[in-house]
């Protein structure tokens, strides 16, 4: 079963392949260094970093369909803007295995 | 004096960015202006002749720069330059204290981002365009009003200065 469901941007672009290639390179761009940067503010217990990291990527999550990424970057969020350090690692580790596994779905869709 | 029409969006993060430029862009002919932080928008307002019908404006925009100016900063400072403008609040958070704060200063609107977000900042655009033409057309019907009250109070005047110098008088011309 896929992780990305792109029926947004499908219906965004009009399922024009090079505005879709747009965003989606973009995405791919952008996520892999957000994601690095929540890691170090959990490492570094930087709460407020943590919090505005998830912030900027939760959008972006939800624009490329990773439902299962939602609720995920919604409580890490939450979690920096209370500073609870509970579990907020773990919730890092199973958001970041499910963009892994996202990248290279959303690589086959622009023939990458 | 600024006198351009624009529309500008105000977004650190570049996918919202581009994404709100490239729907917002399709809904209208004025030129769309992007900017990553609050300061730079700002600059830019003071410095060139644009009068932007609509600001989207991000609440955080401190992700990237963390001591970048924040989105309410950046409402207040537009309010008291432009307070005209109308500028709709963006959000990764539905919070309704924040939605109150924003509209306590001077905000048109609050959109969450999401996949909704596109379709309500169109929605947004659409009905500052009614709202400023329905102000326009309100001043246009009270100059009238004004026009035609002080034109009916002159012809008063006149038909008693007239009458008093005698110049016309209550009886019939044929008597």
């Amino acid at each position: 079963m896929n992780i990305i469901d792109l029926t947004f941007l499908r219906g965004f672009t009009k399922n024009d392949p090079e505005r879709m290639k747009k965003y989606i390179g973009m995405f791919l761009q952008h996520a892999p260094v957000m994601m690095q940067n929540i890691e170090k503010a959990y490492i570094e217990k930087n709460w407020s970093a943590l919090k505005s990291s998830a912030h900027s990527l939760k959008p972006q999550i939800t624009y490329m369909g990773i439902k299962s990424g939602e609720d995920l970057i919604r409580t890490i969020e939450n979690n920096g803007a209370a500073s609870i350090e509970h579990g907020t690692n773990e919730l890092i580790s199973q958001l970041k295995s499910i963009l892994d596994e996202a990248y290279p779905e959303l690589k086959k869709e622009i023939g990458g | 004096m600024s006198n351009s029409p624009a529309i500008y969006i105000v977004e650190d993060d570049d996918m919202q960015r581009e994404l709100l430029a490239d729907h917002i862009g399709k809904m209208s002919n004025y030129p769309i202006k992007s900017f990553p932080t609050g300061e730079e928008c700002l600059k830019h307002l003071s410095t060139s002749k644009d009068n932007p019908v609509i600001i989207y404006l991000d609440y955080y925009l401190n992700s990237i720069i963390p001591d970048a100016m924040d989105g309410l900063d950046v409402l207040v400072e537009i309010k008291k330059t432009h307070p005209n403008c109308e500028v709709v609040m963006l959000s990764g958070q539905d919070k309704i204290e924040v939605a109150v704060d924003t509209m306590k200063y001077g905000a048109f609107d609050y959109i969450v981002k999401g996949e909704s977000a596109f379709y309500r900042a169109e929605k947004a655009l659409f009905n500052i365009y009614r709202y400023h033409k329905l102000r326009k057309n309100a001043s246009l019907y009270k100059t009238l009003t004004i026009t035609f009250a002080v034109a009916f109070l002159l012809m008063i005047i006149l038909f008693f200065v007239l009458q008093k110098s005698g110049a016309i008088t209550n009886t019939p011309g044929w008597m």
